[in-house]
């Protein structure tokens, strides 16, 4: 019976003194009591907006959705998840971490002539340690696209994102820029520090030799396609585990399956997003042999980013939220 | 304003909104309702773009929602589920969502105020209850000082205060001219809030209304009175076609207890009868004929809950069974 009063009483007065206005609001209420400045005060001194119907107001306060705002945004949401911190903090520490071991063995074990031969790589030993990071650098990738879809952030995302492929850019733009940045700076150092191991016993080399500089440029941009493969993944399969799976699988299981099948397998066996990657990031000729050469392997992998990609676009659009 | 032209939604078989037409108007609170499952929510999230109909289209502003160069500054939404990174802090939630925009910091900082959740602005939002949650789905749809607000279920899980502060902010921001959807199935709350009603049941329109005439259609109206003669009039009003119950709920609060003995003692003491099918004008001039005292005449409007009850009866998809009586028990 009071709400109908209630109502009725409303109705009847005019709209202006149905508003709160700023001062009573703050004076009356704890939480929530500043009303919006420019809102309520300015416009209800226009008047009766009600009046212009149609006309309805909308604030100057937002600008038009840029692809460099979208970059803004998703850069301010990767830097401030602690998952990012994880993930790129262990990539840069396994990558770093298994070099030690690695360069250490090589050193007590391997000859001078061993590597001028080429039948060891002593640069490739002091890189090994992507076989690690990358499945943190993968997880991260993943976790980009999933993290939104099991938060249920992605709808407040594609909310104000509507045609939605600008995110995709986006994400896939600040992931790709930290972690080639992160994996770079982690690579040069564990090179150093694996040649500095090595080189105590005569295995190691310069970073001016043949072909060391593109190796560890190779190793950042390995790594940084697999996070870019999982964030791919996580927009097509949109769970963490199902994505994080399909990655490892595809990356780890793969090249063993591969293997197991013998030799009617063994042509295409190089051309898995892994063996790829030990093309991009070594420079022994010999271990060449059973591999692509590092040019075509960027090329390869640049290929499966851009069909999984195309893939992540089309679904991103088509499919509801 | 939003204008939606036969909208419609299936998933696989289920057909979850079903060739819905309807405008909401700028100026004033526009409720939602409908029984669980009806289709408010699919229909809200066809409005943001977020699922695509199956069929018909959904305009904001005269045009579609992916359209819109400037979404934020059209409509602002809160969904029903949370649309929050729980590792992210509020702040750096709002920030994000507000740099698609180019919406400066202090309107984050403005907006983290308006809703009440400065001290805690800096905390993880997956460790937030379920009302500052909702605080915080109330700033995101406020950062674009949006022309329409659509909002699910705003006032679920907020606490008295912050049901009242939710209130007073729709009405306020209606009364400035913008476009406000609401769902709720607060009935109560959506009578002092809503001034108009779109109302649907499985999928489809049912009424499209004021909330005013949504409650005099409802047959639960009646008109309490109380007078001396209460036997006779009941009978002359019975002979018009009214439906007369003897009323135990007397308007006084101290005759309570005295009402349970009219209950089945019509014509004797009993004062008070509840008359529905018949306006109250009728019930009046019908006393003066037949000189019949009055001392009460009161209409009663059923209440917006007993309308909706009324009306959406027939397209309620869950029916709860009604309880077993305990003879039937036995
Ligand atoms: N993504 C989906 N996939 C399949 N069915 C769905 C999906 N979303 C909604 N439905 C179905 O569509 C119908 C309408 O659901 P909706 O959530 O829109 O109802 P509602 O009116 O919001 O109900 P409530 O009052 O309970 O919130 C339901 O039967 C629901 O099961
Ligand atoms: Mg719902």
């Amino acid at each position: 019976m009071n709400e109908t009063h209630d109502r009725q009483s409303r109705d009847r007065a005019p709209a202006a003194s149905a508003l709160p206005t700023p001062a009573a609001a703050a004076s009356s209420r704890q939480p929530g009591t500043a009303t919006l400045e420019r809102g309520a005060s300015a416009r209800s001194r226009r008047g009766s907006a009600a009046a212009r119907a149609g006309d309805a107001p909308s604030g100057a306060i937002a600008g038009d959705v840029t692809q460099a705002r979208v970059m803004r945004s998703e850069w301010t949401k990767l830097r401030s998840l602690r998952s990012t911190q994880w993930t790129m903090g262990l990539a840069v520490l396994l990558l770093i971490g298994l070099a030690l071991p690695l360069c250490v063995s090589a050193s007590e074990n391997w000859t001078v002539a061993d590597v001028q031969a080429g039948s060891q790589d002593p640069v490739y030993q002091s890189l090994a340690g992507l076989l690690l990071a990358q499945v943190a650098v993968g997880v991260l990738g993943v976790l980009t696209m999933t993290g939104e879809y099991a938060t249920g952030m992605i709808r407040a995302t594609l909310g104000l994102v509507p045609r939605r492929l600008p995110v995709l850019w986006a994400k896939a733009a600040v992931l790709a820029g930290v972690t080639f940045v992160a994996m770079l700076v982690a690579s040069l150092v564990s090179f150093l520090i694996g040649q500095a191991i090595l080189g105590s016993h005569d295995v190691g080399v310069s970073l001016s030799s043949d072909g060391a500089a593109r190796a560890i440029l190779g190793a950042a941009f390995y790594l940084t396609a697999i996070a870019l493969l999982g964030l791919t993944l996580g927009a097509l399969i949109r769970h963490t585990a199902g994505a994080v799976t399909a990655l490892l699988g595809a990356v780890l299981g793969l090249p063993l399956i591969f293997s197991m099948f013998g030799e009617r397998l063994e042509s295409a066996q190089r051309y898995l997003p892994a063996l790829l990657g030990n093309a991009i990031s070594s420079t022994s000729p010999a271990r060449l042999t059973d591999l692509v050469s590092p040019g075509r392997a960027f090329v390869m992998l640049c290929l499966y980013i851009a069909v999984l990609g195309a893939a992540s676009a089309y679904v991103l659009t088509r499919r509801d939220v | 304003m939003i204008e939606a032209r036969g909208l419609t939604k299936r998933y696989g078989g289920k057909v979850a909104v079903d060739n819905l037409s309807f405008t909401v108007r700028p100026g004033v609170v526009t409720g939602f309702l409908g029984p669980n499952g009806a289709g408010k929510s699919t229909t809200m999230r066809m409005i943001l773009g977020l699922d695509r109909p199956t069929r018909g289209t959904v305009l904001v502003d005269g045009r579609r929602y992916r359209d819109l160069a400037s979404p934020a500054r059209h409509v602002g939404a809160l969904l029903e589920s949370r649309a929050i990174h729980t590792g992210r802090s509020a702040q750096d939630h709002l920030l994000a969502l507000a740099h698609t925009h180019g919406i400066p910091r202090r309107r984050v900082d403005e907006v983290i105020d308006l809703v009440g959740l400065r001290d805690v602005a800096r905390k993880r939002a997956g460790g937030f209850s379920l009302g500052m949650g909702q605080r915080l789905g109330i700033a995101s749809a406020m950062l674009g000082d949006p022309g329409t607000l659509v909002l699910d279920e705003p006032v679920n899980g907020l606490d008295p205060e912050g049901v009242r502060w939710i209130r007073d902010l729709l009405r306020g921001l209606a009364a400035e001219g913008r476009t406000i959807l609401l769902s709720s199935h607060l009935m109560s709350e959506m009578a002092m809030t809503a001034t108009n009603l779109i109302v649907v049941g499985r999928g489809r329109l049912i009424q499209e209304t004021s909330v005013e005439e949504f409650v005099r259609g409802a047959s639960g109206n009646r008109v309490h009175v109380r007078s001396p003669q209460a036997g006779e009039l009941a009978e002359l009003a019975a002979r018009e076609g009214a439906t007369v119950t003897y009323s135990a709920a007397l308007a006084g609060a101290s005759s309570a207890a005295a009402a349970s003995t009219f209950e089945g003692a019509p014509g004797s003491e009993a004062d008070a009868i509840e008359v529905a099918g018949l306006p109250s004008e009728r019930i009046g001039e019908l006393a003066r004929a037949y000189g019949i005292a009055l001392y009460e005449l009161t209409p009663r409007l059923a209440s917006l809950e007993e309308a909706f009850m009324d009306i959406t009866r027939d397209a309620v998809e869950f029916n709860t069974a009604a309880p077993a009586t305990s003879e039937g028990t036995r």
